[in-house]
């Protein structure tokens, strides 16, 4: 086999941002899920409280009142009133381990509920809005249905523009108002094109797996795949993330991390090589990458690392070989790093996920349904990071109904205090990208104000946001330009 | 009487000229009206009355029967009919003519003096009486026409409109067709919140009534009209809710009481409140001096009181109760109502509310209560949310129990007032129907001198029981067609004619032709209906026929309202026709008559019998399996299909019904396939009604539910009947037991499972019994915390020393959590798995059973190492290698495991995944049903049956993420 000495285009990479989601050597799992909302609406209220003043307008005697606790609405008659809060929907249907109980089963005790087979909407739910001081319940007939159920999700810290219906007790909603993007870094120029590749669901050691494509994804990372027509080329990428479940899930056991490794029972000499390749193969592939190029590599919903939001890394004694190389980074998921000052965040898809299941899934899973795992299309996916930026949180349905670590000390390291350059999900069914390019500050979709709260120069940020597919699936990777903040599709796959 | 207009509007009707009386039969010679004279007489010169008043009015001379016996040629009688001015001297006057001597004045001058003579209706209450005249029923609509009555100015009460009437003038509605509809009558739910002194349950002598929550809620609407709160010391706004705040807990009891009869209810309803939240209120109240508390009923100026009781009742058993005098509202508590007609392991609002309305309820443990009193607004606010649901919960289940439509329905049945219901046993609904019955055919009820205590009520029937056919044991694997007499008893009452009225007594049995007279099994002698048709007969039958009639309305009818009401009536006439039975039989009733009752279950036995007899001379190779009270279990053969068995079972009803007198029918509902029958009313079986598919798995006496047992034995006894019955697989239900009984010698079984819970009453205080000790080793642990007298207590039986007795082994489930303390698994095996499992396995295993209690998989046995006390303290904890357990200094592994560390990692780290996902599912759960985000979950539900789980997700996790911890983090 043939192969190019390649010189590569070195960047700055700087991997610091994404400490804030690593866990503390000493964990504890004392701490109740509050304080996680709790936090939540410490970091982002007054963000939510500024950005509701430029849209609805000061506080004016008799007119509109700007609520301080939301159990105060009930002294209010009925008048115009912006409250902030921290969103809840109770769905009846959401999974719970209560109602396990009341599933005939064989177990003494009943396991933690499948979330990938639940939908959560019915049309029983009910919406409130809480702060420290109490919840509403809302009355949500004025607004456009399409509006409400994409933007009132548990977890989003909102301001909301209504009036309490004395006779119902609950509050009339007219309007909502977001916090509105964090503030952005400003974008240097860059000289030439440089490029990240972004891919996710490898899925080494999948039973009905390419394992081929996985072979010229290499062969095309490490450049031997000669010049790619649309300019990228092996020479000017400059980074991969590995955007979680590097293994598959196997359904036929119990968990996913057990089924990748050798599971605690003793395996039978057969059982252990089928069982024992995935890893095995991943970190040969990362070996061969990191040789030539900087990798990072998140953990995802199937890798054997930790299961509660944010995943950590993998351990070294899983990668022993390519552990070995410095141009591998085995970080967390999500992910932040900056490459070049360009920041760029990510998840492996869980919160995109979880959060298309609010939905109704009726209208927006469409042909997405396939063994049973409910996914949503690359414009809904693009659809939801947007609002995840406006709202300045990376994953808001934890803890409810994504599993989180249950953090207490007054951090929610979900919440974006900036906003990157590129934001993505990976495992996602298809690919879809978006420049989303904020002229000033955008606050309330219906209303046409503008104006600058944050007071970062030039007011304008642009995010590239991608839905980025499974390469198990697609074949595809995802090329974002560095300097142009565009994006490539390439396609590895035997049929090409 | 106190009633509502259709519109809602509130009247009360005070009815005029309706007079008591009873019944004495005549002696020859005294004349009325001298009876009368020496009565009152008599009443004066014992100063029971002053001499200006006339206590009997009226005494005449009238044609009855005694509804006693039947006397050949059934003659009439001649009674006196006493009428009295006032009812409540009906005792006084009856009294003195029961005891006799009573001078009277004959005609011609002679004074005779009266011996003791029966009574008859004394007994019946007035208000009973009244109704029973008028034709009125409990819960159903009157006229009272235009012009003939008038409307009080200076009203007495608090309702709106006040109305004289004449007793004559009014006009009852019978119940039926457009007077179907029910009254939207008015309740009043409420809780009330006590700041308790640290450790003790709050005594009103000294802890503050702090809170009062009330949901006010008219039958059949949607919405409640009002949710109030009443809190001492300011508390935050709730959003849909009123909030008062008082300063001070005069005002706020004053203030409360207010409430109270300003939204006027016509129910009070609440969980407990008849014995806690209102005598509570009302102890506080005269110790505070609050005069205008017990203003609480609808009269003005007259107070509410209370006095102990106790009610005894056959169905209901021997409760301590309080009583209150609350004119015009009834005390609906649904403590009371669900205790008296569900089995229940527990009958806390928990439990309940959790069984019913399917949801479980923050419980905040009385020791907090304090706590957040003394915070600030918020926290009070809190309080307040957690009160307002402990007052809309029973509304809730009010009306998904449909129990406010049942018991309407039922007064209009029996023809009771609604509260009688509420007060009284089962008695009075019979004593209703049978004196109604009697009243339209001239016959009278004697007074019994009663023996029990106070009440009524007392012990069943005293006579052999009902079962008849010995059960075989077995477990059926073919069909097992059930027979059932519809409607047992009340058919053989009809069918046999028995009746007070139709019991012939042995002296008058030779003056009989023998074809008049049929003589049961238990040889009482009764005439044939073609003689004279008894009371009973005629009751039962009307109820009977209107149960069909209600069960055809309820066909027909589409408004789910309408549906519910005819649904509860039905209910209320198949309970009443069975309750008349039961009243012939309560030795220390109104009216026993041990011959009929006596005569009902020698009848069921006999016919039990000759279905046997029938059945297996009918069907060749059919044998009856077992047979109780009112069904037999019948096996056709061996390898009979179930179609075949349903054919052969619609068949024998049919056929062997014929052999009985009518109305006694015998049905075919059901077959059981698979059946497992263990022994006399204990059986379970899967049972069909149709040949596609099984209704259900139906589990009877099998003790699975037991308050007293832990979740581990209904558990696993229910996966055992699932798999015998369901799954029909007996080698999966044992290797599922010995999967069991080794994971629970090895410590694999979940705490939440062992977790043992008895209320600490205040007798137990004298017998060692695990509960007691273990409150009172809690309350020298911490006495704010620990349970109170009607507390329940929860706990596990702990390893502790040698020759401990186990009741000094209980121990508080957290704490064992924390400590890691060791559980006596085998007294868990022993003690409460091997009894259950015994008598599930011995019809199927035979004498083999024993094997799932011995052999290799009880070899494996883990003890745990307690993390505090005992030899901990001497002992310093080194590090093991996570592979192999050897000591190490530092890090994961030994040196030897170390080439394995993925294959370790792995297996650690896949413990700890499961851990996190039950934690996050647990603690999100939790934090859910508080129904608040931004708050700890403080909930000390221990009936939940996630409560101990989650702390030991908590624990376990911990643990777990500290051994993954040791393989070292390079970030």
């Amino acid at each position: 086999q043939e192969s190019h000495p390649t010189v590569r285009v070195v960047s700055e990479i700087d991997l610091s941002p994404a400490k804030r989601f690593i866990l503390p050597k000493k964990k504890k799992y004392e701490p109740q899920y509050a304080h996680v909302y709790f936090s939540r609406l410490k970091s982002l209220t007054a963000h939510v409280l500024k950005s509701a003043k430029l849209t609805f307008g000061e506080g004016e005697e008799g007119k509109l009142q700007y609520s301080k606790r939301i159990a105060d609405i009930a002294s209010k008659d009925e008048m115009e009133t912006v409250v902030v809060g921290v969103i809840f929907r109770h769905m009846k249907s959401k999974p719970s381990i209560l109602a396990q109980y009341d599933v005939p089963s064989h177990e003494l005790i009943p396991a933690p509920p499948d979330r990938a087979t639940c939908t959560y909407p019915r049309d029983d739910d009910e919406v409130f809005i809480e702060d420290e001081y109490g919840r509403c319940a809302l009355d949500l007939s004025q607004l456009d249905s399409a509006v409400a159920t994409l933007s009132l999700v548990t977890g989003f810290v909102l301001a909301l523009k209504g009036h309490e219906d004395r006779r119902t007790g609950s509050f009339k909603v007219n309007a909502i108002s977001y916090a509105g993007q964090a503030p952005q870094k400003s974008l240097p120029e860059l000289p030439g094109d440089k490029f990240i590749c972004i891919t996710s669901a490898l899925s080494f050691g999948k039973a009905d797996g390419d394992v081929l494509a996985a072979e010229l994804l290499m062969e095309f990372l490490r450049g031997s795949a000669g010049e790619d027509p649309e300019g990228s080329t092996c020479a000017n990428i400059v980074q991969l993330i590995v955007a979680g479940n590097s293994v598959p899930q196997l359904e036929d056991t119990e968990s996913g991390p057990s089924a990748v490794l050798a599971a605690h029972r003793p395996l039978k000499s057969g059982e252990k090589e089928r069982v024992a390749a995935p890893i095995v193969e991943v970190d040969r592939f990362l070996s061969v990458i990191a040789s030539s190029l900087p990798v990072a590599v998140m953990p995802g919903e199937a890798d054997p690392v930790n299961y509660l939001l944010p995943q950590q890394p993998f351990h070294r004694c899983l990668l022993p070989s390519s552990s070995r190389n410095e141009n591998l980074a085995r970080v967390p998921n999500p992910f932040e790093c900056s490459v070049d000052k360009r920041v760029i965040l990510g998840t492996s898809g869980q919160p995109v996920t979880d959060f298309a299941l609010y939905e109704d899934q009726s209208s927006v899973m469409k042909d997405g349904k396939e063994a049973g795992k409910l996914r949503p299309s690359g414009e809904k996916v693009l659809d939801i990071l947007t609002l995840m930026l406006q709202n300045r949180h990376l994953a808001p349905t934890c803890p409810d109904t994504l599993a989180s670590f249950p953090f207490s000390d007054g951090s929610d390291p979900f919440v974006l205090e900036s906003t990157p350059h590129v934001f993505f999900a990976g495992n996602q069914r298809e690919y879809a990208s978006r420049l989303v390019r904020t002229p000033h500050v955008q606050t309330q979709a219906s209303s046409g104000s503008s104006m600058d709260i944050d007071g970062v120069q030039g007011g304008e940020k642009t995010v590239r946001i991608v839905s980025v597919p499974r390469f198990d699936e697609t074949g595809q990777v995802v090329l974002v330009n560095l300097r142009t903040l565009d994006c490539i599709v390439r396609e590895f796959a035997l049929t090409m | 009487m106190f009633g509502l207009t259709e519109g809602g509007s509130s009247v009360l009707v005070r009815v005029h000229h309706f007079y008591h009386y009873f019944y004495l039969p005549v002696t020859d010679g005294i004349q009325p009206e001298a009876l009368a004279e020496a009565i009152n007489r008599r009443l004066w010169n014992d100063k029971t009355v002053p001499r200006d008043r006339t206590v009997v009015t009226n005494v005449e001379i009238t044609t009855k029967r005694s509804i006693m016996y039947f006397i050949p040629g059934d003659p009439e009688v001649k009674f006196y009919k006493i009428t009295l001015l006032n009812p409540r001297h009906t005792k006084d006057v009856a009294r003195i003519l029961q005891r006799g001597g009573l001078s009277v004045k004959k005609p011609n001058d002679v004074t005779a003096k009266l011996p003791e003579l029966p009574t008859f209706e004394s007994t019946l209450d007035y208000l009973l009486r009244f109704m029973i005249e008028v034709g009125l029923v409990g819960c159903s609509w009157l006229t009272l026409p235009a012009g003939k009555y008038t409307i009080t100015e200076h009203k007495k009460s608090l309702l709106q409109v006040e109305i004289d009437v004449h007793a004559n003038d009014i006009i009852a509605h019978n119940p039926e067709g457009k007077w179907l509809r029910t009254a939207p009558l008015r309740r009043l739910s409420f809780d009330i919140e006590c700041a308790g002194r640290k450790g003790i349950f709050p005594e009103p002598e000294h802890d503050k009534v702090i809170q009062i929550a009330n949901y006010v809620w008219d039958h059949g609407h949607k919405k409640p009209i009002a949710q109030v709160v009443f809190t001492l010391k300011s508390c935050a706004a709730i959003v849909g809710a009123d909030v008062v705040s008082y300063e001070n807990e005069e005002e706020l009891l004053s203030a409360w009481a207010r409430f109270v009869r300003l939204t006027d209810p016509d129910i009070l309803t609440g969980y407990n409140i008849v014995n806690f939240d209102l005598p509570y209120l009302l102890d506080r109240a005269a110790q505070l001096k609050v005069a205008d508390f017990p203003l609480l009923g609808r009269m003005i100026g007259q107070p509410t009181t209370m006095r102990k009781t106790r009610m005894s009742s056959s169905a209901f058993g021997t409760h301590e109760s309080h009583a209150f005098s609350m004119h015009g509202r009834v005390i609906f508590d649904m403590l009371q109502l669900i205790t008296r007609e569900y089995k229940l392991r527990s009958y806390s609002l928990n439990s309940v509310s959790a069984e019913f309305l399917g949801q479980q309820k923050e419980d905040v443990h009385y020791s907090i209560i304090g706590d957040l009193q003394r915070g600030d607004e918020q926290t009070r606010r809190r309080l307040a949310v957690y009160c307002l649901k402990d007052a809309l919960l029973p509304v809730r289940l009010m009306d998904k129990l449909m129990s406010l439509t049942n018991y309407m329905e039922m007064a209009r049945v029996t023809g009771i007032p609604l509260g009688w219901l509420v007060s009284r046993g089962h008695m009075i609904k019979v004593v209703s129907l049978l004196h109604r019955k009697s009243h339209l055919v001239d016959l009278l009820i004697p007074d019994i001198k009663r023996s029990g205590p106070e009440g009524g009520g007392g012990d069943g029937p005293q006579f052999e029981g009902a079962t008849v056919i010995k059960p075989e044991k077995g477990y059926y694997k073919d069909p097992i067609a059930t027979l059932d007499f519809a409607s047992l008893y009340p058919s053989i009452i009809m069918a046999h004619n028995l009746c007070y009225s139709t019991l012939v007594r042995p002296v008058h049995l030779a003056h009989m032709k023998p074809e008049d007279l049929s003589k049961s099994p238990s040889g009482a002698s009764f005439v044939k209906r073609s003689v004279k048709k008894g009371i009973l007969t005629k009751i039962l039958e009307e109820l009977l026929a209107a149960r069909k009639q209600a069960k055809k309305d309820l066909k027909a009818a589409k408004d789910p309202f309408l549906q519910s009401v005819l649904n509860g009536r039905q209910l209320a006439l198949k309970i009443s026709a069975n309750a008349v039975y039961g009243f012939t039989g309560a030795s220390v009733g109104k009216l026993p008559c041990m011959d009929i009752s006596a005569s009902t279950t020698a009848y069921g036995r006999q016919m039990i019998d000759n279905t046997r007899l029938e059945v297996e001379k009918r069907y060749k190779g059919a044998t009856v399996i077992y047979g109780d009270t009112d069904s037999v279990m019948i096996k056709f053969g061996n390898g009979k299909s179930l179609e075949e068995c349903m054919r052969l079972g619609e068949e024998a009803a049919e056929a062997i019904s014929s052999i009985f007198p009518k109305p006694v029918k015998l049905e075919f509902e059901k077959c059981y396939y698979p059946y497992l029958l263990i022994s006399k009313k204990r059986y379970a079986g899967l049972l069909w009604t149709n040949t596609e598919k099984y209704d259900k798995m139906d589990c009877k006496g099998i003790e699975a539910v037991r308050r007293d047992n832990c979740r581990l034995v209904a558990n696993v006894i229910s996966s055992v009947l699932e798999f015998l019955l369901k799954k029909r697989d007996l080698q999966q239900a044992i290797s599922m037991v010995k999967k069991v009984i080794s994971d629970l010698l090895q410590n694999k079984i979940d705490v939440s499972l062992l977790v043992v819970s008895k209320s600490l009453t205040k007798t137990d205080y004298e017998n060692k019994q695990a509960h007691v000790v273990l409150a009172e080793k809690l309350r020298k642990r911490d006495p704010g915390t620990a349970p109170a007298i009607g507390d329940r207590v929860p706990y596990v039986i702990t390893k502790g020393r040698k020759n401990e007795p186990a009741y000094s082994r209980a121990e508080d489930p957290l704490y064992v959590l924390e400590r890691n303390i060791p559980i006596d698994n085998n007294y868990y095996l022993e003690n409460m798995l091997r009894k259950p499992l015994e008598r599930i396995f011995e019809p199927v295993m035979k004498s083999s059973v024993n094997s799932l209690f011995v052999g290799e998989h009880t070899r494996t046995i883990s003890v745990v190492t307690p993390k505090k006390g005992g030899m901990a303290k001497y002992t310093k904890v080194r590090l093991k290698c996570l592979g192999c357990k050897a000591p190490i200094n530092e890090g994961a592994l030994c040196a030897y495991c170390v080439p394995k560390e993925a294959e370790h990692y792995t297996k650690n780290l896949n413990t700890m995944v499961k851990l996190e996902k039950a934690y996050s599912s647990l603690w999100t759960e939790c934090q859910r049903c508080m129904g608040d985000i931004c708050h700890d979950v403080l909930c000390s539900n221990g009936d939940c049956p996630i409560f101990y789980r989650r702390r030991k997700a908590q624990i376990d996790l911990n643990a777990a993420s500290e051994k993954v911890s040791r393989f070292g983090l390079d970030w």
